[in-house]
């Protein structure tokens, strides 16, 4: 039975004082009343009560603590009481009163940390032939002895009690969201495992897959399914070079490249009619075989989806969803039946290291904030969504997909370290996200997973929302919280930790996205489910944007450990168009370029930072033999250069012609001299700068150097670049044995540099190619040749 | 009290004191340039960082900024002090020639030449102008604009603000006001005047 419950406090207390008349001489009545309601007094009842009886809150305070059947501290829902009169006692009451004490692991006095019972004692309940005595909710229960209590109590364990819910108000105790849970699968989505799932991450998004969902709704309704079948609108699948999918639950089936076209046949076809739409199937690119599941597919079947699991569950826009997936489930945990000593102790156990970039012990990070002391009690907990890495996006897709686990994971953060208030900070380029972020926050409050006595529980927290302006150096942790403080993103020295002087001068714990999301997995399957994946020294699994050229493109989620080989490889689908493949560059523009002799390197936090890289937010970008290494630092030094806030002087100048040297190197202008003194330059530059961007930045360079080197070696001094990137360093000719006359090239080229007749070999003037490439693409024959 | 190692010699100093600050007080000395006494720390130049070991690990700090910790090792002079401290030299006056101070620093340390492409961009953004106008003259008129390599000390939209009183405290506290010995060098142009009679001594005070 669901029915309505939910009552402002205010509400109830106006109506007891009615009913009393508002008379002084009832205000133990009315106390009493209160204490019925809610089993205890609290404080804002009582305010309320001296408010409207005019009666002084120290008089009403005196008379709340005097009496002892009132408490203004909160009670368990069943009250076990054990006579302790003297004929009972004789009777060996206080046995009875120890087993229930050793059983619940409380004192006398004391209420379960789970809120379900508190024990008390009384000085005689004048049924002593019944004695030893024990009352719980009213219900007498007498000649106990010790062995009794257990079977007894256990009754009120296992009894799940009607809780009412009310679908729109907040959830107020703990029993509440699993009665809202219930509700959710049973009420909301009667059928709830029948769905049309559309991926709308934003790689889908822009190939039109918002249309097709609502083109699926109205195919539904004409069906007359719409009430029948979910269509749910989720995040990122992570397979965006086959978008956009669509899959058919409970079946499974993956529909890749759907257009909206396609959309009213799938409902009619496969829903309706239970038919599979071959030519929608994945077609694998190397054997032709078709999958029929989203599991099967070999881009899925090496994953470990974990933290990326829920993006293909549930509606991105939907708490009931993130509920029905048994969401909040993991902070119910974590206010009712741990302490915050004991989440720390888990996420260490874990030994979840941070997904940010740097793998830093999250558990270590919390407790020292945890210790730190708050001039005045005020504590912060910050998620840094300022993913700037380019070609990293899987933090803008737990975000945009689920991001209720974030928040979830920053309350469960905020009560282990004693966090009072939070803020997300996101990058201004992510507008969606934000959306997202802003809108699940709002839903959150209105549940009471946010705000005031989260579920109950006492503890308050609540989270903001900052956004950024466009600046990398933002996802620096003193530079964000700059930012937040609307000030200029400046980084400062951390000589005294953030976890002790952070925002606004109070201790602060920052963490990532994807840090954060990992949070509810660890508290609801444990540490040791969580540690059982990974390397000895990097536990659960990381998720990484594959991108480049890679002929899989997207998201993937793996264990730490896996090979390069295989993320390239059996994931990935390898390199397209049968290059050769040369280097992947990992960590964003602090990582460095691992060589393919290192292709079966596993990787981990600490495999990567050995070979010269790091995991940084998890970009992974495949390069081929066109790629040149040489161009990739320069692109990652003016990357960097740019984003360089110009506070120090080793970042902001050591930048600038660590640039400029790597460019004249790339126009075939440098020389060996220039290479010593880049290195000399980066060393300097990786020792003396201020904050992490600055100390990461040669990172590129120096892997560069490190594994291809010849590279560098042959643009100096042969003034050749062997990949064909760096305009100075090649010239375009034409094979005259090898034209054919066809002037397709002489037709594309934009600056008019070939001339020639049809049917006669054509020429290339140098003095006015560009050397943009495009005859050498567009040639069938093979005739233009790269030097 | 604090008890640790500098250049050498165990030495106390008191708790929440900088390396700086300590140095000082035992007559080390540690070039500065974005530090003046008086005004906030900054760390932003860089000049004054000194190597800091604790246990096996060993890394660059700003003295200006960085506490005093119970038990390290702190080497003002070591190589890789110096080496960083060379390039720093080299890199500021790379972009900011004419300044007696930085040319002086180049002489000490033995800069002799500059390898990266020169240019005279007249400041070394180390903002003190800007905490002295801020902080002790209650100014607030000047400010930093632009960010990177674009990064300036301006006025608002480069018009003199109605909060600068001109008092010249900017003008006073610059570090690289100064003309170098040989005048107005070009940019690339070292003085190395006293190249040979000023030079660090690698053995400081004992």
């Amino acid at each position: 039975m669901v029915q309505m419950k939910f009552e402002l406090m205010r509400d109830f207390v106006d109506d007891v004082v009615n009913r009393n008349a508002g008379q002084r001489s009832r205000l133990t009545a009315i106390l009493h009343e209160i204490q019925k309601k809610y089993k205890y007094l609290p404080e804002q009842a009582l305010r309320y009560v001296a408010e409207i009886m005019k009666i002084p809150i120290s008089d009403i305070y005196g008379v709340a603590t005097f009496y002892t059947s009132f408490s203004i501290e909160p009670k368990g829902r069943h009250i076990i009481t054990v006579c302790m009169g003297t004929a009972c006692h004789v009777r060996k009451s206080p046995s009875v009163l120890e087993e229930i004490c050793r059983y619940l692991g409380v004192n006398p006095g004391e209420t379960t940390k789970d809120m379900r019972f508190t024990v008390e004692t009384v000085n005689c309940l004048g049924a002593c032939a019944m004695g030893p005595i024990m009352v719980v909710d009213g219900s007498y229960y007498g000649e106990m002895d010790a062995s009794k209590v257990v079977p007894i109590l256990e009754k009120y364990k296992e009894e799940r009690e009607i809780i009412s819910v009310d679908p729109t108000g907040k959830i107020t105790i703990p029993e509440e969201l699993e009665a809202y849970r219930h509700f959710v699968k049973e009420k909301r989505y009667p059928n709830g495992t029948k769905s049309i799932d559309i991926c709308c991450g934003p790689g889908c998004a822009a190939l039109g897959s918002l249309e097709i969902a609502d083109t699926i709704e109205a195919a539904l309704k004409l069906h007359g399914l719409d009430g029948e079948i979910i269509v749910r609108r989720t995040g990122c699948r992570g397979f965006c070079e086959r978008g956009p999918i669509v899959v058919v639950k409970p079946e499974g089936i993956f529909y890749n490249k759907v257009s909206r076209k396609d959309a009213p046949s799938i409902v009619e076809r496969s829903v309706v009619n239970d038919e599979t739409i071959e030519p929608l199937l994945y077609e694998d690119p190397s054997d032709g075989k078709k999958y029929l599941r989203e599991e099967e597919i070999p881009f899925y079947k090496k994953q470990k989806m974990v933290v990326l699991a829920n993006n293909l569950e549930i509606d991105s826009c939907s708490i009931d969803d993130y509920i029905a997936k048994g969401g909040y489930g993991a902070l119910r945990k974590a206010l009712f039946e741990m302490s915050p000593e004991e989440i720390i102790n888990e996420v260490e156990a874990a030994g979840l290291r941070g997904r940010g970039g740097g793998g830093f012990p999250a558990a270590r990070k919390w407790r020292a904030c945890r210790n730190a002391r708050s001039i005045d009690g005020v504590k912060y907990v910050l998620c840094n969504a300022d993913e700037g890495d380019p070609g990293a996006f899987m933090d803008r897709s737990l975000l945009e997909g689920n991001p209720h686990q974030i928040i979830e994971g920053m309350v469960i953060g905020a009560y282990a370290i004693g966090a009072t208030n939070g803020y997300v900070y996101v990058r201004h380029e992510y507008p969606t996200a934000l959306e997202r972020i802003t809108f699940a926050i709002e839903q959150a409050r209105e549940k009471g997973f946010l705000g005031k006595n989260i579920l109950g529980s006492g503890f308050s927290f609540d989270i903001g929302i900052s956004q950024g302006g466009g600046a990398f150096v933002c996802g620096e942790s003193t530079a964000l919280m700059a930012s937040i403080e609307g000030r200029i993103g400046e980084p400062r020295e951390k000589y005294i930790h953030t976890a002790v002087r952070g925002l606004y001068l109070r201790p602060t714990n920052l963490n990532n996205v994807e840090t954060w999301a990992n949070i509810p997995i660890i508290i609801n399957e444990g540490a040791q489910k969580f540690a059982s994946l990974g390397t000895e020294g990097s536990k659960g699994t990381k998720i990484f944007s594959l991108v480049g050229k890679i002929r899989n493109t997207g998201l993937v989620e793996v264990p730490m450990g896996i090979t390069l080989r295989e993320i390239i490889y059996d994931i990935g689908g390898g390199i397209p168009n049968n290059k050769r493949f040369k280097a992947v560059q990992t960590g964003g523009p602090s990582g460095g370029c691992i060589p393919e002799s290192l292709i079966d390197l596993p990787v981990d936090f600490d495999r990567l930072t050995e070979v010269g890289s790091m995991m940084g937010s998890g970009g992974m970008i495949v390069m081929d033999e066109d790629t040149c290494m040489v161009d990739i630092a320069r692109y990652f030094l003016e990357f960097l250069g740019d984003e360089s806030c110009g506070k120090c002087t080793p970042c902001r100048e050591g930048l600038k012609h660590m640039t400029e040297i790597v460019r004249d190197i790339c126009q075939g202008k440098g020389t060996m001299d220039q290479l010593d003194t880049l290195e000399e330059l980066a060393a300097v530059v990786r020792d003396t700068s201020l904050c992490g961007l600055g100390q990461t930045a040669p990172n590129p360079v120096l892997s560069t150097i490190t594994y291809f080197r010849k590279e560098y070696e042959e643009h100096i001094n042969l003034k050749k670049c062997r990949a064909g990137v760096c305009k100075a360093l090649i010239t375009y000719r034409i094979d005259p044995g090898l034209c054919t006359g066809c002037m397709k090239c002489l037709k594309s080229c934009p600056v008019e540099a070939i001339s020639g007749e049809r049917k006669e070999p054509h020429i290339i003037y140098n003095a006015k190619c560009e050397k943009c490439g495009v005859c050498f693409d567009i040639c069938q024959y093979d005739a233009v040749i790269r030097e | 009290m604090v008890t640790f190692v500098l250049d050498g010699q165990t030495v106390t100093a008191e708790e929440g004191w900088t390396i700086l600050d300590a140095a000082k007080y035992y007559g080390v000395d540690i070039p500065t340039l974005c530090y003046v006494e008086g005004l906030s720390p900054y760390s932003a130049c860089r000049i004054c960082v000194v190597e800091l070991i604790r246990g096996k690990k060993s890394r660059l700090v700003a003295s200006c900024s960085c506490p005093v910790e119970e038990g390290v090792e702190i080497r003002t002079k070591s190589p890789r002090v110096i080496n960083a401290r060379k390039m720093l030299i080299e890199l500021m006056l790379a972009s900011t020639p004419n300044s007696r101070l930085l040319q002086c620093l180049a002489s000490e340390y033995g800069v002799t030449k500059i390898r990266f492409r020169p240019e005279d961009r007249r400041c070394i953004l180390c903002g003190l102008c800007i905490r002295m106008c801020d902080e002790q003259m209650q100014g607030g008129a000047i400010g930093f604009s632009g960010r990177g390599v674009g990064r300036e000390v301006s006025m608002p939209f480069h018009k003199t603000p109605e909060a600068c009183r001109e008092c010249g405290a900017c003008l006073y506290i610059c570090p690289v006001c100064e003309l170098p010995c040989k005048g107005p060098l070009k940019p690339g142009e070292l003085c190395n005047a006293c190249l040979d009679t000023v030079q660090i001594d690698p053995f400081p005070s004992k």
